[in-house]
């Protein structure tokens, strides 16, 4: 899952970068509205779940059964690690 | 591939249009990996067919198969990473088979997702780590769900009744089981290569209202995880804060957060979300 970055998603990691690198607040009363701004900045974003707008089948007989209903081919991708949680 | 070709908005079309796409994790077709019998004598079949018909072959590559299921087409995913390169042979094989553009075969959702229905009563978290400088490969964050069964919810709790300003320190076999997955994201992803070194997450009740406990979560961590599957000396060294809710009558947790505010692994730097989800 090695990534060659172009010019803006660079700036995107940067802008990214400063969001997640945020320090903790040092009074402990704002700490509960950080930690919880912090959760949802980290969320992956929707460029990077762009991947989830293919309709994928992750069983080969499956994909072959409804290649021949649908007289379509099949792309298989066969990789180590879990591609879909990005752990690959 | 997934922050390439997978994120390009023609192979998005092309795949959705006039294709069948699968994918497969080898780890499933590997020794007492889940992949059926009956699966893996497939996977072994397209591979026996593409070096029948001197194709490239190997264990990480996009194939393409007829739809009769024939191997006809291939790419080492070296030359399936470069976009156009990808593109060329999807056109390529839709234009051979006359394929008419249609709607997706398989509707799209969300690839993420916790792996089985948690039984109720379950803690279900989801973690998001990512990188910041150098801490792993960048592009898309790495995620985990992470799964605790009612029994091992409690491990979370205090073992008596709590007041403000009450502090424990959670089990370490309960914070081990969500600490081991944050590291960015790296080649090596078996977390049984991981050597916790130190590791603590305590946690101290700052409000009680109506039965529900607020405690915050303070933690360490420092774990040797090797970035590829060989063993290196590079460490994850955190540290974090986060709040827990729980109801102090059902002793079941309504909310989980934890984020890291300090986190580095060999010489970069990384950040880790974690969150509980209904």
């Amino acid at each position: 899952m090695r990534s060659v970055l172009g010019l803006p998603a660079l700036s995107f990691v940067i802008a990214l970068a400063v969001s997640v690198a945020a320090d903790r607040p040092k009074n402990d009363a704002d700490l509960p509205a950080w930690v919880e701004k912090t959760v949802i900045e980290r969320q992956p974003t929707a460029a990077e779940r762009r991947f989830d707008e293919i309709g994928w089948l992750t069983d080969i007989r499956e994909a072959i059964r409804l290649a021949k209903e649908h007289k379509r081919p099949v792309m298989l991708f066969t990789h180590d690690g879990r591609m879909a949680i990005g752990r690959c | 591939m997934r922050t390439g070709p997978f994120s390009n908005k023609k192979v998005v079309e092309l795949l959705n249009a006039y294709y069948v796409p699968v994918y497969i994790s080898n780890e499933d077709f590997r020794g007492k990996g889940g992949a059926p019998a009956e699966e893996r004598k497939e996977l072994h079949r397209i591979f026996q067919e593409g070096h029948k018909a001197k194709l490239s072959v190997g264990t990480v590559h996009a194939y393409i198969l007829s739809p009769e299921g024939r191997t006809v087409d291939s790419l080492h995913v070296a030359e399936a990473a470069k976009v156009e390169r990808f593109i060329a042979m999807l056109e390529a094989n839709a234009r051979k088979f006359e394929v008419p553009a249609g709607k997706p075969v398989v509707k799209p959702v969300p690839q993420s997702t916790v792996a089985e229905k948690a039984p109720e009563g379950s803690l279900v978290l989801h973690l998001v780590a990512r990188s910041i400088s150098g801490g792993g490969w960048g592009g898309v964050p790495g995620e985990n769900w992470i799964v605790y069964a009612r029994e091992e919810v409690g491990k979370f709790l205090p073992s008596g009744k709590a007041a403000v300003g009450t502090t424990w320190e959670i089990d370490k076999r309960a914070a081990t089981k969500l600490l081991t997955h944050f590291y960015p994201e790296t080649e090596n992803n078996d977390v049984s290569k991981n050597r916790i070194d130190e590791i603590s997450l305590k946690a101290t009740v700052v409000s009680i209202d109506r039965g529900t406990v607020t405690a915050r979560l303070e933690g360490r961590l420092k774990m040797k995880h090797p970035f590829y599957h060989k063993d290196e000396d590079r460490f994850v060294n955190a540290t974090m804060v986060g709040f827990i809710e729980f109801d102090s009558g059902n002793r079941s947790v309504k909310s989980f957060r934890l984020v890291t505010d300090k986190a580095t692994y060999g010489t970069g730097a990384f950040a880790v979300a974690v969150r509980s989800v209904d």
